[in-house]
């Protein structure tokens, strides 16, 4: 019977024994309404959010061994973050922080998630392999991944996205976006924007929804297909461009401008009454325009 | 000439270095012989694949873990001694030829893809750059393509210095590579229509995409 119970309870004591040890820090610093804030954290998770308060607080729970918790600076600018041991491998740390809401944010991880609500300030986001998520109306938005997720669900008047392999997901109301990767898929929901320019290498583009009329749009891939995914009602010229990508429209009346064997394929496409501008340019990726289900 | 001197000479030849009275010879003997004929066939065909070949080939990141384990082992594991059957002049001299003939090759490869490369810029930088086509102004494609190299050279230097962490090279190296073959590909059809403005600009904009990538590298090293 002893033995029994040894062999059931040494493996949970052994799972449970990390999470007992975690320590969990709480910090606070007084900081201006629109304070700068850099926050260093390689690993495990970063999520931030805005408040109506003239502090930072932060709430961090530290796998053991992960360093200590610094923070410090003056009220406009302010440094926290994990300290990184020497010495041994990569551990965890979760930080939970509070912030003034129209602070200015630069955070920096490494394959830790970065999660940012609420903040109105200007927003500089970096991770290596986690995930970079966006929402609340930040008044410019700086995200990059290499291969993880980026996510911007925001209202925001300019947004820089960058990734290598990562997928990027675009939604809300985004006035100038750019959005660039190698290999990972990009999602933009159309909406209000105003000029939107997405490149790719190899990753898939795919557009949905209803381009604000008047906005300009460019996507380019070198072999990733291209779908735009359009409302019927969609006011729009498109003008694709390939030279050895396949082209098909579901979509408004198109034609095609010139077939040549060496200068590629040019095709123009009239959906509605025109009023937003889309060019669509690929070396060989397939670009296919229908009407959105 | 003999089939002895013709194949002491089809490096050369293959080269394209031996005077013009020596390539008649050979070219000759080479119509008459089969034999010699399919051997300066084989080496040429050798020549052009090492051509294809990247510049250089670095080994996997994992390879240290294996090397240093084996420095790590028990010195009680018995060295392997050299056969007796050999005198030690005979693996003294083989040891030599060895390193003779890998720098040989090396040197070929290496003066082969300077020289592609060379002549890879200067197509570029012949072809006239369409109107709009290019938004470099006039300078240019292959002075443009010729920069972008020196810059991406030089970024990546720079992050091998940095000491990323493995894992991040890895990812750079899987998207350098995908790039890098995108690169090749735009290559390949501005060799059939060097005058192109709208694949030189494609070009570009591909060759920026790798300087992005890199920036984008270097400032996940930054404190």
């Amino acid at each position: 019977m002893k033995r029994f119970l040894l062999a059931v309870l040494a493996p949970l004591a052994a799972y449970a024994s990390p999470a007992a040890a975690q320590q969990g820090v709480e910090r606070g610093i007084a900081a201006a309404p629109d304070a700068t804030i850099r926050v260093y954290n390689l690993s495990g998770s970063t999520t931030i959010s805005g408040w109506d308060r003239d502090s930072v607080a932060v709430v961090a729970t530290l796998e053991p061994g992960a360093g200590r918790l610094y923070i410090g600076g003056s009220r406009s600018a302010i440094k926290l973050g994990v300290e990184e041991p020497t010495g041994v491998g990569p551990r965890t740390a979760h930080l939970e922080i509070r912030v003034p809401r129209e602070s200015v944010l630069w955070v920096k991880a490494a394959d830790a998630s970065i999660a940012v609500d609420g903040v109105q300030g200007g927003l500089d986001l970096y991770s290596v392999t986690g995930s970079v998520q966006v929402r609340g109306a930040p008044s410019t938005v700086r995200a990059e991944s290499m291969e993880g997720l980026v996510s911007i669900a925001a209202r925001t008047p300019w947004a820089r996205v960058k990734t290598a392999s990562g997928r990027i997901e675009l939604t809300g109301d985004i006035a100038d976006l750019a959005a660039t990767t190698v290999g990972g898929e990009v999602r933009v929901a159309a909406s209000k924007q105003a000029r939107a320019r997405i490149e790719s290498v190899t990753g898939a583009v795919v557009i949905t929804g209803r381009p604000t009329r008047g906005g300009a749009w460019e996507i380019e891939t070198h072999s990733g297909p291209v779908t735009l995914s359009l409302a019927p009602d969609t006011d729009a010229e498109i003008a694709v461009h390939t030279f050895g990508g396949e082209v098909r429209s579901e979509l408004g009346r198109g034609a095609t401008r010139r077939e040549d064997d060496l200068a590629g394929s040019e095709f123009a496409i009239l959906a509605g009454s025109g009023g937003t501008s889309i060019t669509v340019r690929t070396f060989k990726g397939p670009v296919t325009i229908r009407p959105a289900p | 000439m003999r089939c002895e001197e013709i194949r002491a000479r089809l490096d050369d030849w293959a080269e394209g270095t031996l005077p013009a009275e020596a390539r008649r010879d050979v070219a000759a003997h080479l119509a008459t012989c089969a034999a010699c004929a399919a051997e300066a066939q084989e080496l040429k065909a050798l020549l052009a694949a090492a051509a294809e070949l990247p510049r250089e080939i670095l080994p996997p990141r994992d390879l240290w873990a294996g090397i240093d384990a084996r420095l790590d082992a028990p010195a009680n594991s018995s060295p392997r001694r050299p056969s007796a059957g050999l005198p030690r002049w005979a693996l003294v001299a083989a040891a030599l030829a060895l390193v003779v003939v890998t720098a040989a090759v090396s040197a070929i490869l290496t003066r082969r893809y300077d020289e592609a490369m060379a002549l890879k810029l200067r197509r570029a930088g012949e072809a006239p750059a369409a109107a709009g086509g290019l938004q470099t102004g006039s300078r240019p494609a292959g002075d443009e393509e010729a920069r972008f190299l020196t810059a991406s050279q030089e970024l990546l230097d720079g992050l091998e210095r940095q000491n990323l962490a493995p894992e991040t090279m890895a990812i750079v190296r899987r998207n350098l590579a995908t790039i890098d073959a995108a690169i090749v590909e735009l290559q390949v059809a501005l060799e059939r229509d060097p005058g192109n403005g709208e694949l030189n600009r494609m070009l570009l904009a591909t060759y920026q995409r790798k300087i992005d990538l890199l920036e984008q590298a270097a400032r996940s090293a930054d404190g």
